[in-house]
C-alpha cells in the first residue's frame, strides 16, 4: 500500500472497525479479517494500527471488551459495539456519505 | 461522554497499571497464538507457524508500545519513566550528581536564608490588622522641626476627647525594671508602659492568655504584665501554661495575663504592663491611633492641627508654639537603620551572584555532560524517539536535579538561619527581639526559583544533548581535533561570566576587609587601650547627681589599677545631644538659626583619662565647679570654624537650649550663661568611627548634670582593664545602691560594637562566605572545563605526542587556554566590579571604589585558583599514552 493510502486508511480505520463490528463482537483478528472481507482486499489493516485503535476506541466509550473462550477452546479478547459506539457508527456513516457525495459530484462535475 | 469515558480510563490506566498491562500482555500472547494454532492447523511445523506469525503480525513489543501511546494519560506515564530514568542517570554518575547538588544547595540555601531576613525586616507587612490605618501623632516644636512624639498625658486626653478622626487613640512609653530570679541573678527587663487599648488599637489580639481590661489602668490594680513573644521563648521556653505565674518587677509581684504573638514589639520592651495616669508625670509618652474608616491621613493632620492650637490655648507654659501632626506609623517600632536596610537589600543582590554563579555551574557541567551522552541520544532517536522527548528528557533531569538542590538547599536554610539571624540581630540589620523565620512565600519562592533555574539552564545543555544532526555531528567532531566547537564555545562564554561575577563579589570584599582595616585604624582623637566605660542612671536632683558622681569618682580612683577616672555626660560612640551656641563677639543670630554643637559634660581627668590632646589652654580641673566662674573646653573644629584664625582661649560662649533633662521634670532653660573658653582640645570621632568629627563644647558636670552619665576609668594594663570591667558593677554598688550601674565594658569592646563596626562587619561576614564560595565554584567551573577539553581532546594529544610535541608544550597549551578564559572573565569582571562597588560605595572608608591594589590582588587570587585547578587536568593529558589514546577510538 502507498503511503497515501495508509494516510487515507487513518481516517477511516475508525469507521472501518465499527462497522465491522457492527455485526457482532470479534477478536482483534476477527476484526481485521472482517475489514479485508468487507473491502473485498481493499484495506489490509496491520496489527500495529489495528490494536491501539482497538485500545483508544474501547477509551473513548464505543466499544466494550470481554475475555471469552475462542472458537477452537482458547481465551480471546472480545470487542463490542456499545450503545455510544452505535450511535458514533451512524454519525460517521453519514458523515462519510455526506463527503463521499461532495466528493463524487466534484469529480464528475 | 468521551471525555468521562476517557478520565475514567486515564484513572484506571494511572491507578491500575499492572493489570492494564497484564490484560495487555494477555491479548497479544492470544492473538499470536491463535494464529500460529490456525498455520499448524493448516500444515505448517510449529516453527515455521511462529516465523509465519512474526512475518504478519510484527513484534509484540512494538504493538504494545504503539498501544501504549494511545492509552490516556500516556504522556503522564511517559514524564514518569523520564524521572525514573533521571533518577537511575542521577546514581549512576554520583560524583556529576554530588557537585551539581552541593553547589546548588549552597547557592539556593544561601538565597533562601538571606531572603528569609530581608524578607521579615523589610518586605513582611508588620501582624497588626490593616496597618495602612494605624498613624503616629506627632509634635513639633518652635526648636525641633522633626517629628517628635514626647506627649504628656494632659495632651492625649486632650487629643482623645477632641479628635473625631481616629477609632483608638493609644500611647505608651518605655522603662526599665529589675527581676531577680530564682538562682538569684539580676536581670534588667524592657518594660513597655502601654494604655489597655494599645493591643486592639494595633488590630492584635494576644496569642495566649487576654488583653489589658480599662480598669487596669486604675491605680492599684496595675501588676499585671503581658509577655513578648520573644522573652516568653527566652525565659519560660515557650511554656504554654505560663498564664497566671508571677514576675517580680523591682520587689513587685505582677502576674502573668498573656503572651504577644511573634514580632509585636514596642522598641525595647520584654514585657508589657499598663500605663497608669496618675502615677505618669513624664512628657514622653508615643501615641499612635487607627484612623476611622474612609478619614485620610490629610484629614487627620488638619483635625490635630486644630488641637494643636487648642492645647496651646489651654497649657501655654508649655505648649508654645507646639504644633500636631501624623505620619504612618509603618514600621516605627521595628524600623531599622536605613543604611542598614540598604545593607540587606544589597547582600540580597550579592547572594543573588552567588546562585547565578552555583547556576552556570550546574550548566557548564550539564553541557559538559550532553557531550559524553550525545551517543545515548544518537541511539535512541535511532530507535524512534522525537527530538522533543529527547529534550524533555534531558529538561526532566536537569529540573529534577535543580530540585533536589533546592530542597537540600532549605536544609541548609534551616541550620544557617539561627547563626545568620543572631549575625544579623547583632549587627543592627535586624530589630533586636524580632523573630527570623522562613514563611511559606519564602519556601514557595526557593522551589520556584529551583524549578525556573533548572529549565533555564538545562534548556541550551538539553538542546545541544539531543542534537542528533549527524552531518553536524560529523563536522563538530572533525573541528574537535583542531580543537574549538560551537559547545565548547558555550562552555567557555559561561565560564568566563563566572569568573567575571566571581570576580565582582570579591572585589566587593575585598574593598569591604580594606574599609574594616581601616576603621578600625582610624584613630578616633582618642586613645581607647585600656579605658573601661560603665553607665548609670541619675534620675536625682542636681546638687544630689553631683555628690553621687563625686563619691562615685572617688570610689573609682581607689580600686586598684585604675590610673585615672573621669565622669562624662557621652562617652565616644555614643551619640551626645546637639545644642545652639553663640560666641560673644561673633555675629548674633536668631536662636533658630545658631550653629550647633555636640553638647558633652566632663569632669575633670576627662581629656586624661581618654587621651585627648589639650591643643590649647588647659584642660579642665577639679576647681572648676559649680562655686567657680563658668567655663569651657572647645573641640579644635570648633575653633578653626568658628574663630578664624583667631586666639579662642579667652573668649566666651553661651549654649542657647534646655537645660538637659532632668528627671520627672519639664525641661526648662537654666543655661543660656557666658562661658569662658578655656582650652582646646583635639577633635573625637564622636558618634561613629567612620564620620568626620562633629564641633564639640566641653562643659564641667558640676555646672550643670544630666539624667544619664557615664564613669570613665583608665586601668594601667589591658588585662586589668578587663578584670575592672568584670568587677566594676558590684565594686560601685557602694554609693548608691538603688543606682543601677549597667555593665561595664571595655572600650575596644565598644568599638567592637559600635554602629560603624557592626555595619560593616555583618556584611563583611556575609560577603566573606559569598565571595568564597564564589571563588571555590570558578574553580570546579575550571576544572570541569579542563577535564572535559582533556576529554575530547584525548586523541589530538595522543596524535601530537606521537609526532614529537614535548609533554611540557602540552601542559602550556592547555593551562594556557585555560588563563585565556581567565584572562577574558577577569577583564569582564572590571566592569562588574565596578557596578559592585558603586553599590557598596557607602560601606567604604578610606579606600576609594576604584582601589587598583584591591583589584590586582582580588584578580592575581582568582588566577590562582583558576591556575590550580586548570593544572590537575593539564597534569592528566600531559601523561596520555599515544599508543592507547589512538587505540581508543
Amino acid at each position: 500500500m502507498s503511503r497515501d493510502r495508509a494516510a487515507l486508511l487513518q481516517g477511516t480505520l475508525d469507521l472501518l472497525i465499527l462497522k465491522a463490528l457492527a455485526a457482532g463482537e470479534l477478536h482483534g483478528l476477527g476484526v481485521s479479517r472482517r475489514i479485508e472481507q468487507i473491502t473485498a482486499g481493499t484495506f489490509v489493516v496491520q496489527a500495529g494500527s489495528l490494536f491501539p485503535a482497538l485500545h483508544r476506541l474501547e477509551e473513548a466509550g464505543w466499544l466494550a471488551s470481554t475475555w471469552q473462550a475462542s472458537e477452537n477452546n482458547r481465551r480471546a479478547k472480545y470487542y463490542a459495539l456499545t450503545r455510544a459506539g452505535q450511535k458514533q457508527l451512524g454519525q460517521e456513516t453519514a458523515e462519510w456519505n455526506r463527503i463521499a457525495l461532495a466528493i463524487a459530484r466534484a469529480l464528475e462535475a | 461522554m468521551i471525555v468521562l469515558c476517557r478520565l475514567r480510563s486515564l484513572w484506571r490506566n494511572l491507578t491500575r497499571r499492572g493489570r492494564v498491562e497484564r490484560d495487555l500482555d494477555e491479548e497479544m500472547m492470544a492473538v499470536f497464538q491463535a494464529l500460529e494454532d490456525e498455520h499448524v492447523r493448516s500444515g505448517m511445523s510449529p516453527g515455521e507457524a511462529r516465523r509465519a506469525v512474526a512475518v504478519a503480525l510484527g513484534s509484540a513489543t512494538q504493538i504494545k508500545e504503539r498501544v501504549r501511546d494511545v492509552r490516556a494519560g500516556a504522556a503522564v506515564e511517559q514524564v514518569g519513566r523520564d524521572v525514573r530514568y533521571a533518577i537511575r542517570m542521577m546514581r549512576r554518575d554520583a560524583g556529576f550528581t554530588a557537585i551539581a547538588v552541593t553547589t546548588l544547595a549552597l547557592g539556593i540555601g544561601a538565597n533562601t536564608a538571606v531572603f528569609s531576613v530581608v524578607d521579615t525586616v523589610v518586605f513582611r507587612p508588620l501582624p497588626y490588622t490593616d496597618p495602612d490605618a494605624l498613624v503616629k501623632i506627632c509634635g513639633t516644636g518652635p526648636r525641633d522641626p522633626a517629628c517628635d512624639d514626647d506627649f504628656s498625658f494632659a495632651e492625649l486626653d486632650g487629643i482623645r476627647r477632641q479628635s473625631d478622626a481616629f477609632e483608638q487613640i493609644a500611647a505608651d512609653d518605655g522603662t526599665r525594671a529589675n527581676v531577680v530570679r530564682a538562682d538569684g541573678s539580676r536581670e534588667s527587663l524592657g518594660i513597655g508602659m502601654v494604655t489597655s487599648n494599645w493591643l486592639s488599637t494595633l488590630g492584635v489580639r494576644p496569642l495566649l492568655g487576654r488583653d489589658f481590661t480599662a480598669d487596669e489602668e486604675q491605680p492599684g490594680r496595675e501588676c499585671v504584665v503581658i509577655l513578648t513573644h520573644d522573652y516568653w521563648r527566652r525565659r519560660f521556653n515557650a511554656d504554654a501554661h505560663v498564664v497566671g505565674d508571677t514576675l517580680v518587677l523591682d520587689g513587685v509581684t505582677h502576674t502573668v495575663i498573656g503572651v504577644l504573638p511573634p514580632n509585636v514589639i514596642r522598641f525595647y520592651a520584654d514585657v508589657l504592663k499598663p500605663l497608669v495616669a496618675a502615677g505618669y508625670s513624664d512628657r514622653s509618652l508615643d501615641v499612635f491611633g487607627r484612623l476611622r474608616p474612609g478619614v485620610t491621613l490629610a484629614q487627620a493632620r488638619a483635625g490635630l492641627d486644630i488641637i494643636g492650637r487648642r492645647l496651646e490655648e489651654e497649657y501655654p507654659a508649655t505648649n508654645k508654639d507646639r504644633r500636631l501632626g501624623a505620619e504612618p506609623l509603618g514600621k516605627y517600632y521595628v524600623s531599622i537603620q536605613q543604611k542598614a536596610e540598604q545593607g540587606l537589600v544589597l547582600m540580597l543582590g550579592a547572594v543573588g551572584l552567588v546562585l547565578l554563579i552555583a547556576c552556570t555551574n550546574v550548566a557548564n557541567l550539564l553541557l559538559a555532560r550532553a557531550a559524553v551522552r550525545r551517543r545515548e541520544s544518537f541511539i535512541r532517536s535511532a530507535l524512534g524517539a522525537s527530538r522533543g522527548r529527547l529534550v524533555r528528557q534531558f529538561l526532566i533531569e536537569s529540573v529534577l536535579l535543580f530540585l533536589v538542590g533546592g530542597t537540600l538547599g532549605l536544609i541548609v536554610a534551616r541550620v544557617s538561619l539561627d547563626s545568620l539571624s543572631s549575625l544579623a540581630v547583632s549587627g543592627g540589620y535586624v530589630p533586636e527581639r524580632m523573630a527570623v523565620s522562613e514563611d511559606a512565600r519564602v519556601l514557595g519562592m526557593s522551589v520556584l526559583v529551583s524549578l525556573l533555574a533548572g529549565l533555564a539552564f538545562g534548556l541550551v545543555p538539553a538542546l545541544q544533548a539531543s542534537s542528533v544532526d549527524l552531518s553536524a555531528a560529523l563536522r563538530d567532531s572533525t573541528q574537535t581535533l583542531t580543537g574549538g566547537s560551537r559547545r565548547g564555545r558555550t562552555r567557555a562564554v559561561l565560564i568566563v561570566s563566572e569568573i567575571a561575577l566571581s570576580l565582582a563579589l570579591l572585589a566587593g570584599f575585598g574593598l569591604l576587609i580594606r574599609s574594616f582595616d581601616r576603621v578600625y585604624a582610624a584613630s578616633g582623637g582618642f586613645n581607647p587601650e585600656n579605658v573601661v566605660v560603665t553607665g548609670a542612671e541619675g534620675g536625682r536632683s542636681f546638687p544630689e547627681a553631683v555628690a553621687f558622681w563625686r563619691a562615685a569618682l572617688a570610689h573609682a580612683r581607689a580600686i586598684a589599677g585604675v590610673t585615672s577616672a573621669a565622669v562624662t555626660s557621652r562617652p565616644p560612640l555614643q551619640n551626645p545631644r546637639r545644642q545652639r551656641f553663640t560666641i560673644d563677639g561673633g555675629r548674633r543670630m536668631p536662636a533658630d538659626d545658631a550653629p550647633q554643637a555636640d553638647d558633652i559634660l566632663v569632669s575633670a581627668d576627662y581629656f586624661r583619662t581618654l587621651g585627648i590632646p589639650i591643643l590649647k589652654g588647659r584642660a579642665l580641673t577639679d576647681a572648676d565647679n559649680e562655686r567657680s566662674g563658668s567655663v569651657a573646653v572647645i573641640s579644635e573644629s570648633l575653633a578653626r570654624r568658628y574663630f578664624q584664625g583667631q586666639d579662642p582661649v579667652g573668649r566666651r560662649i553661651s549654649l542657647l537650649e534646655h537645660a538637659p533633662m532632668s528627671c520627672c521634670s519639664a525641661p526648662h532653660p537654666v543655661d543660656g550663661v557666658w562661658r569662658e573658653i578655656v582650652g582646646v582640645a583635639g577633635d573625637v570621632r564622636q558618634a561613629n568611627m567612620d564620620e568626620e568629627p562633629a564641633v564639640t563644647v566641653y562643659r564641667p558636670y558640676t555646672q550643670i548634670v544630666e539624667h544619664d552619665m557615664y564613669l570613665v576609668l583608665h586601668a594601667d594594663s589591658g588585662p586589668r582593664a578587663g578584670s575592672i570591667a568584670a568587677g566594676l558593677r558590684s565594686q560601685l554598688a557602694g554609693p548608691d545602691h538603688q543606682s543601677d550601674w549597667s555593665n561595664a565594658r571595655t572600650m575596644a569592646q565598644m568599638i567592637h560594637d559600635s554602629e560603624s563596626i557592626r555595619l560593616r562587619r555583618f556584611v563583611l561576614i556575609l560577603l566573606g562566605c559569598f565571595a568564597t564560595i564564589a571563588v571555590l565554584l570558578a574553580g570546579v567551573g575550571i576544572f570541569g572545563v579542563a577535564s572535559s577539553a582533556v576529554a575530547e581532546r584525548t586523541r589530538e594529544i595522543g596524535v601530537r605526542i606521537a609526532l614529537g610535541a614535548t609533554r611540557t608544550v602540552i601542559l602550556r597549551q592547555l593551562v594556557g587556554e585555560m588563563m585565556a578564559l581567565a584572562a577574558a572573565g577577569v577583564a569582564l569582571g572590571a566592569a562588574g566590579m565596578l557596578v559592585v562597588t558603586r553599590l557598596i560605595r557607602s560601606m567604604l572608608f578610606g579606600v576609594g571604589a576604584a582601589d587598583m591594589t584591591t583589584y590586582v590582588a582580588v584578580a592575581v587570587l582568582l588566577g590562582a585558583v583558576v591556575l590550580f585547578a586548570a593544572c590537575l587536568p593539564a597534569r592528566r593529558a600531559m601523561r596520555i599514552d599515544p599508543i592507547v589514546a589512538l587505540r581508543s577510538e
